[in-house]
């Protein structure tokens, strides 16, 4: 059984399924980095990347074009964002209660949108954006087929993903956002507009969420379900912990997971004498061992989930 | 044509006014001193001149030009810098970073080579040496507000405001700081500094302006002054005089650690090995600056933390595996540092409170029920013999929360005076209160002391600790680094040894 694994044909499939399984929580990992980074904590990610799926959805259906259902997916996922700022940031409310309240609200928001679309009928699908080969690039053995054989939201994660790292590494802003959320009261001090930041933050949080969410609808699956996004919101979560905060980080972390995952589909196609329901939790038992070999290195923002109130005594 | 003129600022904060019409002038070359009483209103005036706050009337010029600031960054803008008394430094970046964070004139991808060779420049000028590639959590206290300072001045401010600047340095750092000061007063900065120390305003001041209950009542030159006059203005009244330290302590230990230690996992030692002795009837102060231990020494004693190494002993009996209810029956009381986190439970009653430590026993429980009216009782008596005041209406029933500092501490000190206390962990018990109730804590613990009872004063106010200490133990890294009796210690040695230099090298020199 083990040459079956190590075969050329069976790892580059496996690795290929780890970046397609890691590419929303991906999307949804970098939102909440730049969120939390600026000390918001959106355990509202769930909420927002399913709000993305939904209006991607049902955007691409009645305009039957994938871009219009992307950018309904960011617009959506930028809702629920923006009104997560509103209870955090304006009315500096606790912000896990918050998150967890969109969650429930968002699975129900789409459930029942979804219901009143589809009504009459039972199953909708709509094309999905195709994957375009990098030339060369692509034809690396291995490697080549799991990242450069994709799809165009992949390659614009890639850019954003170095992008977002330049911009907290070299530049001024960068600089300025990352110190709100370790010191708000600091930032403050040396005339950061702390609140303005956040939401800028919250915008990108909404918009990457959103395009996480698009993503399993536009790319993978052409389809809406209910709760589509099971749990993969608090993975993204996980993975930025994992990732200490870093967009690379979050990135292998995200990897890590999607691997975990394609591992566990891939076990029981091979028929693997393990019981399925074991196998399915693999993926969650090594988010868990990464978090207890991460211990006592605390890379956490300082002032996460701590609300700022200009002013106050 | 004076650097910065406050005229007839008011703030109130929910009904209140922290500030009272008060005018303030800085000239260039000035160092100007605001000295007052905690909650006398010297922080909200700076928080208005720097931006932090609004003030609700009054007008602010800048060289006779009116100016209106409505964030730090437009005082800053114009000129002026200020370190604040809990530094505003983010302690994962590195010092560069804090100092070019946010600066004006930073290009959109940050050129860190050059900013560096401007900061090492000013350090140099300054003589502020502190490492640029540090990371600020890895800097001591002094270094960290040497990076404040460095700050403010590669901001090109012209004035700079300076709150508490000395609280958390020794004496001999005080003084080098005093020199950074002196030097910057010859390049013309202006500079605000405040500070409830008369020896410092003394030593370092031009002017001072003395504010009481958000009030101006006094605007001196220093050099035609003396601190008599000083905390006459601050005070409104002349203080009650010496505490008297009757009688020599007995011989006898109430308190013996033995080879103490505590290790935390992942996070090194806390306290290195070391004996510590508090005889019957002494006051032993713990000096040192804070954050060398004294947290840990207070909560290893009172079985908040379990130590690592050693045994602790009181009155002869070993209480080192007894737990922290167990060890305040066997006559361990503690008055924590950190009065509303550790001490209280400041959304109960003034009432409850006081039977925090005995509730589950007789008078007060009566099988599993309360006796409300011991309860009742005990709080009347308590209130009146430790003159807690709380509001009219409410009486014993108020919530902790509404109390004043000082009376929250009374509060405190009502409970764990109690019967069976041997030994009393104090830690920094004055802190933030008034001359009035800091005179009545200092008291209490004397007559502690005078009784027979051992206390243990922990606190970074060095004139407190020489002022009722038996003797003088200095913590420094999480050791004793030297005992000092009443009759030798001096700031000077005792400054020394909390800068970390050993008993052996103070002999030498």
């Amino acid at each position: 059984m083990l040459s079956e694994i190590l075969t050329i044909g069976f790892l580059t499939a496996f690795l290929s399924a780890a970046v397609r399984l890691a590419v929303p929580l991906i999307y949804g990992g970098l939102g909440e980095t730049i969120a939390e980074k600026t000390g918001i904590l959106n355990i509202g990610m769930e909420g927002v990347m399913l709000s993305g799926a939904f209006f991607s959805f049902a955007g691409a259906w009645f305009s039957s074009n994938l871009f219009v259902g992307l950018l309904c997916g960011m617009l959506g996922g930028l809702a629920v964002s923006l009104l997560h700022g509103f209870l955090s940031i304006f009315l500096a409310k606790d912000q896990s209660v918050s998150g967890l309240a969109l969650n429930m609200f968002m699975l129900g928001v789409t459930s029942f949108l979804y219901k009143l679309m589809s009504t009459g009928q039972d199953y909708q699908q709509i094309d999905t954006f195709q994957t375009m080969a990098i030339p060369v690039l692509s034809k690396i053995p291995l490697i080549g087929e799991a990242f450069f054989n994709r799809d165009i939201l992949t390659y614009m994660l890639y850019v954003l993903l170095i992008l977002t790292w330049l911009f907290y590494k070299k530049t001024n802003y960068g600089l300025s956002f990352a110190a709100i959320g370790e010191h708000p009261r600091a930032a403050a001090s040396a005339g950061i507009p702390v609140h303005k930041y956040q939401w800028i933050s919250m915008i990108f949080n909404g918009i990457l969420g959103g395009i996480g969410g698009a993503y399993l609808v536009l790319v993978q699956l052409g389809v809406f379900t209910e709760n589509m996004i099971s749990g993969r919101g608090y993975i993204a979560l996980a993975t930025v912990i994992l990732g200490r905060y870093t967009p690379f980080g979050m990135f292998g972390a995200a990897i890590l997971f999607g691997a975990a995952n394609a591992l566990q589909i891939r076990l029981q196609t091979i028929g693997i004498a393990i019981s399925p329901f074991l196998l399915a939790i693999l993926p969650y038992a090594i988010t868990l061992i990464a978090m207890i070999g991460s211990i006592g290195k605390n890379t956490k923002p300082e002032a996460l989930s701590e609300p700022y109130i200009k002013g106050a005594r | 044509m004076p650097l910065l003129e406050m005229k007839h600022i008011c703030k109130s904060f929910s009904g209140v006014y922290a500030n009272e019409n008060i005018s303030l002038t800085v000239e260039k070359g000035e160092i100007h001193a605001l000295l007052g009483e905690n909650g006398a209103g010297k922080t909200t005036l700076v928080n208005i001149l720097f931006g932090l706050y609004t003030a609700d009337e009054g007008e602010i010029y800048w060289k006779e030009q009116p100016v209106h600031f409505s964030s730090p960054k437009e005082a800053i803008a114009t000129g002026i810098g200020m370190v604040q008394q809990h530094f505003s430094l983010v302690r994962k970046m590195t010092v560069l970073d804090n100092v070019i964070l946010n600066l004006r004139g930073n290009r959109f991808v940050l050129n860190r080579a050059a900013a560096k060779k401007r900061l090492v420049e000013l350090a140099e000028k300054y003589q502020l040496y502190v490492d640029p590639d540090a990371k600020v959590c890895d800097l001591s206290v002094g270094e960290q507000q040497r990076v404040e300072i460095l700050k403010a001045l590669y901001r090109n401010v012209e004035l700079l405001i300076l709150d508490e600047p000395t609280g958390v340095l020794t004496p001999q750092e005080t003084e080098q700081f005093f020199e950074v000061l002196r030097s910057l007063k010859k390049e013309g900065y202006g500079i605000i500094i405040i500070t409830h120390r008369m020896s410092e305003i003394m030593s370092i001041s031009d002017k001072v302006t003395i504010l009481r209950d958000g009030k101006q009542v006094a605007d001196l030159v220093t050099a035609q002054t003396n601190p008599d006059e000083l905390s006459h203005y601050m005070i409104g009244r002349a203080l009650s005089g010496e505490m008297v330290l009757e009688g020599q302590p007995k011989e006898e230990d109430i308190l013996y650690l033995e080879h103490i230690s505590l290790e935390k996992r992942h996070r090194g030692k806390h306290l290195e090995p070391f004996d510590l002795h508090i005889r019957k009837g002494e006051i032993l102060g713990i000096a040192g600056v804070e954050g060398n231990g004294q947290k840990e020494l207070a909560e290893v004693i009172t079985g908040i933390q379990k130590h690592t190494s050693g045994k602790i002993w009181l009155d002869g009996e070993e209480i080192s595996h007894q737990s922290i209810y167990e060890r305040y029956e066997s006559g361990v009381s503690y008055i924590s540092e950190d009065r509303q986190k550790d001490s209280l439970v400041t959304g109960m009653s003034i009432t409850e409170n006081l039977i925090l430590r005995d509730y589950r026993k007789p008078p007060f429980a009566k099988g599993i029920l309360t006796n409300r009216s011991a309860i009742m009782q005990n709080a009347a008596e308590k209130m009146k013999e430790y003159q807690v005041r709380a509001s009219g209406k409410s009486g014993a029933d108020t919530i902790v929360r509404l109390l004043s500092g000082g009376n929250q501490q009374k509060l405190i000190i009502a409970r764990e005076l109690s019967k069976q206390a041997k030994v009393i962990v104090a830690s920094q018990p004055t802190r933030g209160l008034d001359i009035g109730a800091t005179e009545f804590v200092r008291s209490q613990l004397v007559a502690q002391r005078n009784k027979g009872k051992g206390v243990l004063l922990i606190s970074a106010d060095l004139e407190e600790i020489m002022a009722v200490s038996d003797r003088i133990a200095v913590l420094f890294g999480g050791k004793i680094v030297g005992i000092l009796n009443r009759e030798e210690a001096t700031v000077q040695k005792i400054g020394l040894l909390m800068g970390g230099i050993t008993g052996e090298e103070i002999e030498k020199q």
